[in-house]
């Protein structure tokens, strides 16, 4: 009797402790696992179409291909070249580690260093800066705190490290509890007004999480870029090579 | 005449209550429609629609976000600009400014576009980062940004004191408010910062101010006065409460008017107040006097009604030729007042009626008796008109040749647009003006716009070329274009400051430019517009209307609406020496604008650098050093050929395009130069042929630097060494003649149409309209149709009032003797302007209209009287004293308070209402001399009774001699 007393008092005490919630996770490691889905592959290739959309509606479309190398260590490498339209076709970024950045324009057949103070600037003109597309981790420029808990998504509060350059001090987002992309974004600048928000699509890819779809708008000028993934591929073991300046001034075959 | 308008008082007095029924209805609608009354002081919305100058300034407007600017100055004293603090507050201040809502786009210090040249590199960026944290920082800042005209005298005063934050409106936001949050805000944080505001959308600001400050200071003084005189002339409550409803009811409707035409209140609307409060009130008064001196409301108001609708009548046709004039301001000032007068007639005799009809009925009308001072007046009067008929040929000559000493003066009367000078002196856009002229660019924009493909090189280079003209005008400043921007990204990046002469290499370096919202300033979304910005740094009228007609005439000899560009190796003989001839004349002339740019006050002339441009295009590869040549095919070689090549194949290439220099472009050379690549297995062929192509290429743009360098040097070898000591001169001047060595140089078609076999040397063709807009324009604009609107209205005021009289009086001639008797005065007052150097402006344009119709008034009392006195049987001298003394006090009285509507507005806050003042109350006060001496005067020599006052009398004689008769039967 008393045997089954004791079991009873310990299923019952298990069932209790099964029925009560898991304890929330700390915002930087929610930053982490965003950062290692991120960065899951060990490169791709693929392109992109940029459309920039003015506050009048009237619209601009680019189209790139873009080669991206990931590490978990480090800031990744990627090369962009556009291949629409004709007047730009063939000009390329290349963005290694240590903010090193290069422009190739070929009309005048040059590589011109870009300083990281650009890194603010507008990319393209598009409501992207060039830091927005950087490849830095999350986690090595912000420290992060779950704010709340709406659903199926961490939103996250993130507050920009001292040693950080990154350009936002503080930006809130919404990460999926799932799968930890993130579908949404609010970007604040230094005043701790808003500045820009972005939505993202993420679709897996061969196994993947891709965002397929980033619309990225800046509230301060009612002016939103729209980056579509038209076709990626994954772990291509893509060559050193690629991630040169010579290798920025060939000529892109678009597809 | 009377009997009908006894018929139509008789009508007033039955139908009272409906009346006031009615008046009180369109009074409550009136102040419904009051709500939507706007204030608009922005006079760029001054100029008509459909006005070529106006359509295309607002057009700019609109493609360019605002072309106004509000320009913050800030003074640092003798600290400077350049301390950390001083840049940390404009860095505050920017952001918090541009963080208001409307605004477009703020520039300052902290972030003007700034292209450098880094490592390896260029970088276009703010020109600061970090706002500089020590005392040395800032200092090599200060050396950086006065040393670049691009930013001294634009963001940044030359001695460093100064600094400029300039901002514009986003159009489709009322840029009076959003100047109002700026000030605001900048008032907040500047603490003890001294800044001064300008700009044109200053302007307009104050103007909004001044006037709301006119309207609550003036309006209360005349309504203070018009019931003091009232009260002093009337002695009467009921009569001055009646006269009080007048005004203030005919102001009211005028105002509904005036909202439902939807005019808006502007600068002069305090005028149209305070005169609608001094001329309302006249009708009235002329009536209640009447009806004060007989105590008969029907009789009086009746007898009264002819001279006063005539009155009326011409007064509305005064005003109303303002709806002719084109200047919108002016437009609605004219038919405004015109309702308003209007309405004050008809209100006149419906309100004093109804009073008189009261009073009456309560027994408490009484007949006035005249006081002491009105009797002195009229005794002066009386023998005023006495002595003008004994001396009235010598009066009337002295007249003559008073009007003729001062309507020489009339030839000197100048025009003034300038809103500027209408502000107080120590109001902030003087203020400012007369800093930002001094130490900054000036404040008006002078703008060139282009219509085309701003992308096309042609398009590119002619916008260029045209920064140059402009830059030859000392009184011009602050140049920026798109083209000012790449050219400078060319340089360096590429080592010249010219723009690229293919799309492609504009596009690309307009890519780096792109997301800078400096550039939505100059050029349109599309790409399809572009703007020459430039301010002109002195304000004047003159020099405005002088850079207009030098721009135009620039524009009209020079530039054609097709550009082509050429391949010169087509032509032959007299053809290629003739094109070779246009490309050096070209080349001259923007190498004197710019060497009178850098060398003030010297002026060059194309001939200055003619012949050397002539030796230099005909210069050969021996005449340049080909060593840089070499280098740099070297160095494409080491760095940026596709793979890493050795050194030994790379001294071959070079040798091999040094030994057929003369053949590079050859395919047998290309192909040599690829085979030396292919064969050590380096790279595969078509990597080669990319290696070789751009070795090459990079090589022909050292050669061509080579020969402009040398070219420029020998051009500028006798010139001033402040030219060659001068960087941009140096920079530009290179550019101008790396250019003019171009392949594939452009033209203006006009330019080379006579050139022997162009048809088959035109390579391409684009098409490109060029016009020139901005302040200079507007303002010049704005001078004519002064000029236009006082003739236009003047005449036709002339024209309707001697018409309406010659009707009325069923005679011509006095008809005219009353318009000549308001016309003598107005020549001498306009002569008077010219002498006292007082312009022709938006306020003194509106004198000569304005007094014809309320001058005449005054010939009109006077004419009827004499006339009556005439019939009594009085002679012509008896008529003349009579006369004088019984119209001259009522003249008197009636002008006395549109005078006194006039002095008040000297009180205003701005010189173009007290202008306006002192020249009506000039006008007024001679024509009311005129109507009491000159008119006297001429009636003694030309005599105003005729034939029809004789038939009357004699017809009326024959009515009192058939009733004697008959009571004799």
């Amino acid at each position: 009797m008393r045997t089954v007393l004791s079991v009873c008092a310990v299923v019952a005490l298990l069932c209790l402790v099964m029925a009560s919630p898991a304890p929330a996770m700390d915002g930087n490691e929610i930053l982490k696992k965003v950062d290692e889905v991120q960065s899951a592959s060990k490169d791709s290739v693929g392109n992109v179409t940029m459309t920039l959309v003015d506050k009048g509606g009237q619209t601009k479309e680019r189209t790139m291909k873009v080669w991206r190398r990931h590490y978990k260590d480090r800031d990744d490498w990627s090369v962009l070249k556009f291949t629409a339209p004709a007047d730009i076709r063939n000009l390329g970024f290349l963005s290694l580690a240590d903010d090193k950045m290069y422009l190739y324009l070929p009309a005048f057949d040059r590589v011109r260093r870009i300083a990281s103070h650009a890194r603010k600037e507008s990319f393209a003109g598009s409501d992207l800066s060039n830091d927005d597309l950087s490849t830095g981790k999350y986690s090595s420029h912000y420290d992060a705190r779950t704010s709340k808990e709406e659903g199926g998504v961490y939103v996250l509060d993130l507050k920009r490290k001292p040693s950080s350059e990154r350009i936002y001090p503080r930006v809130i987002a919404w990460v999926n509890k799932k799968d930890f992309t993130v579908s949404r974004m609010e970007l604040y600048d230094d005043g701790n007004k808003l500045w820009k928000s972005s939505e993202i699509k993420n679709e897996q890819v061969q196994g993947y999480w891709t965002p397929m779809e980033i619309r990225m708008t800046d509230v301060t000028k009612s002016h939103t870029t729209i980056m579509k993934i038209t076709k990626i591929e994954y772990d291509k073991n893509l060559e050193d090579s690629i991630f040169t300046e010579r290798y920025l001034k060939r000529s892109v075959k678009g597809d | 005449m009377e009997n009908r308008f006894a018929r139509l008082i008789e009508s007033i007095i039955r139908l009272r209550w409906l009346l006031v029924a009615i008046m009180a209805v369109l009074t409550a609608v009136s102040f419904f429609l009051m709500k939507d009354l706007k204030i608009n002081n922005d006079y760029e919305t001054w100029l008509p629609v459909n006005d070529r100058v106006g359509d295309l300034l607002r057009q700019i407007d609109r493609e360019f976000s605002s072309n106004t600017l509000l320009l913050v100055v800030f003074d640092f004293k003798a600290d400077g600009v350049f301390t950390p603090d001083a840049l940390r507050f404009m860095d505050r201040v920017t952001k918090e400014v541009q963080g208001i809502e409307g605004l477009f786009q703020v520039t300052s210090i902290t972030n003007v576009l700034d292209i450098r040249k880094i490592e390896d590199g260029i970088e276009v960026a703010n020109l600061i980062r970090e706002v500089p944290g020590s005392m040395m920082e800032s200092m090599a800042l200060r050396d950086y940004v006065l040393s670049d005209e691009m930013y001294r005298g634009t963001i940044v005063s030359d001695d460093g004191r100064y600094a400029l934050v300039a901002t514009t409106v986003d159009s489709g936001f009322d840029e009076i408010q959003v100047a109002g949050k700026i000030i605001g805000r900048i008032d907040e944080l500047s603490g003890e910062i001294p800044y001064y505001i300008g700009g044109d959308m200053s302007i307009a600001y104050y103007m909004d101010h001044f006037m709301k400050r006119d309207l609550t200071v003036l309006v209360p003084i005349i309504f203070v006065l018009i019931v003091a005189l009232l009260s002093y002339g009337l002695r009467s409550v009921p009569g001055v409460v009646t006269c009080l409803t007048v005004i203030g009811l005919s102001i009211v409707w005028m105002v509904g008017v005036k909202s439902v035409l939807g005019f808006p209140f502007n600068i002069i609307s305090p005028a149209v107040l305070v005169l609608m409060m001094a001329l309302a009130s006249d009708y009235a008064v002329h009536i209640y006097n009447r009806y004060q001196q007989s105590g008969n409301i029907r009789a009086s108001s009746a007898q009264i009604a002819t001279p006063v609708i005539m009155s009326a009548l011409t007064t509305i046709a005064g005003l109303g030729t303002f709806g002719v004039t084109k200047i919108i301001v002016l437009r609605n000032f004219g038919i405004e007042l015109a309702f308003g007068i209007a309405f004050a007639c008809i209100l006149a005799f419906v309100l004093v009626t109804l009073c008189g009809y009261f009073e009456g009925a309560s027994g408490r009308a009484k007949a006035q008796r005249e006081t002491a001072l009105e009797h002195r007046i009229d005794a002066i009067m009386h023998r005023l008109g006495g002595w003008v008929h004994d001396h009235a040929p010598a009066y009337l000559l002295v007249v003559v040749v008073f009007l003729a000493v001062f309507a020489f003066g009339i030839t000197k009367i100048n025009t003034s647009v300038d809103f500027v000078e209408w502000m107080p002196k120590d109001s902030q856009p003087r203020r400012s003006s007369v800093l930002l002229e001094d130490k900054f660019n000036g404040m008006y924009r002078v703008s060139v716009f282009f219509q085309g493909d701003m992308e096309d090189p042609g398009t590119m280079a002619a916008m260029s070329s045209l920064g140059n003209y402009l830059r030859s005008d000392h009184r011009l400043d602050g140049h920026m274009s798109i083209s000012d921007l790449i050219a400078e990204e060319n340089w360096l990046m590429n080592g010249v400051y010219a723009v690229p002469e293919t799309r492609e290499g504009i596009a690309n370096l307009w890519f780096m430019l792109e997301g800078q919202d400096i550039l939505k300033t100059f050029v349109s979304d599309d790409r399809k517009q572009g703007l020459i910005n430039t301010l002109m740094n002195e304000h004047e009228t003159g020099v405005m209307k002088q850079i207009s007609a030098q721009i135009e005439h620039y524009l009209d000899a020079n530039v054609s609406d097709e550009l082509v560009s050429v391949d010169p190796l087509k032509l032959h003989g007299p053809g290629r020496e003739a094109l070779e001839e246009v490309m050096v004349r070209k080349a001259a002339a923007e190498l004197s604008w710019l060497a009178t740019r850098y060398d003030e006050p010297r002026t060059y002339t194309a001939g200055d650098f003619g012949k050397a441009l002539r030796d230099g295009l005909s210069a050969r590869a021996g005449d340049v050093s080909m060593e840089p040549v070499w280098q740099e095919a070297t160095k494409y070689l080491e760095n940026e050929a596709l793979e890493e090549l050795p050194p030994g194949l790379i001294a071959s290439l070079v040798d091999g395009l040094r030994k057929d220099w003369g053949t590079r472009f050859a395919d047998e050379t290309r192909d040599r130069l690829v085979g030396t690549i292919t064969s050590g297995r380096s790279m595969d062929a078509e990597d080669a042929q990319a290696t070789v192509d751009g070795m090459i290429t990079r090589a022909e743009h050292a050669f061509r630097l080579q020969r402009a360098s040398h070219v420029s040097a020998s051009a500028t070898a006798g010139l001033d060494p402040v030219l060659a000591g001068s960087e941009d001169f140096v920079k530009r001047s290179h550019g101008v003649v790396f250019s003019m060595l171009s392949p594939r140089p452009v033209f203006f078609a006009h330019e080379v149409k006579d050139v022997d076999g162009i048809e088959g040397a035109v390579a391409g063709t684009s098409r490109v309209q060029i016009d020139q807009s901005g302040a200079h324009e507007m303002f010049g604009r704005f001078d004519k149709l002064l000029y236009e609107s006082q003739i236009q209205s003047f005449v036709l005021a002339a024209a309707i009032v001697l018409t309406l009289i010659s009707l009325s009086e069923r005679s011509f001639r006095r008809g005219l003797l009353a318009l000549i008797t308001i016309m003598i005065p107005l020549g001498i007052v306009m002569g008077f302007m010219g002498w006292a150097g007082i312009p022709l402006d938006f306020g003194t344009v509106l004198c000569g209209s304005l007094i014809i119709g309320l001058g005449v008034d005054a010939a009109i009392h006077f004419m009827a009287y004499y006339r009556r006195l005439y019939e009594s049987g009085l002679g012509i001298r008896e008529c003349l004293e009579g006369t004088t003394s019984h119209v001259g006090r009522a003249v008197i009285t009636a002008n006395g308070t549109t005078l006194l509507g006039f002095l008040v507005l000297i009180f205003s806050q701005t010189t173009e209402l007290r202008n306006f003042a002192i020249i009506n109350a000039m006008a007024i006060t001679m024509v009311t001399g005129s109507v009491l001496s000159v008119l006297p005067a001429m009636a003694t020599l030309v005599h105003l009774e005729d034939r029809a006052w004789k038939i009357e009398l004699d017809v009326a004689e024959h009515h009192i001699v058939e009733e004697i008769a008959r009571r004799d039967e």
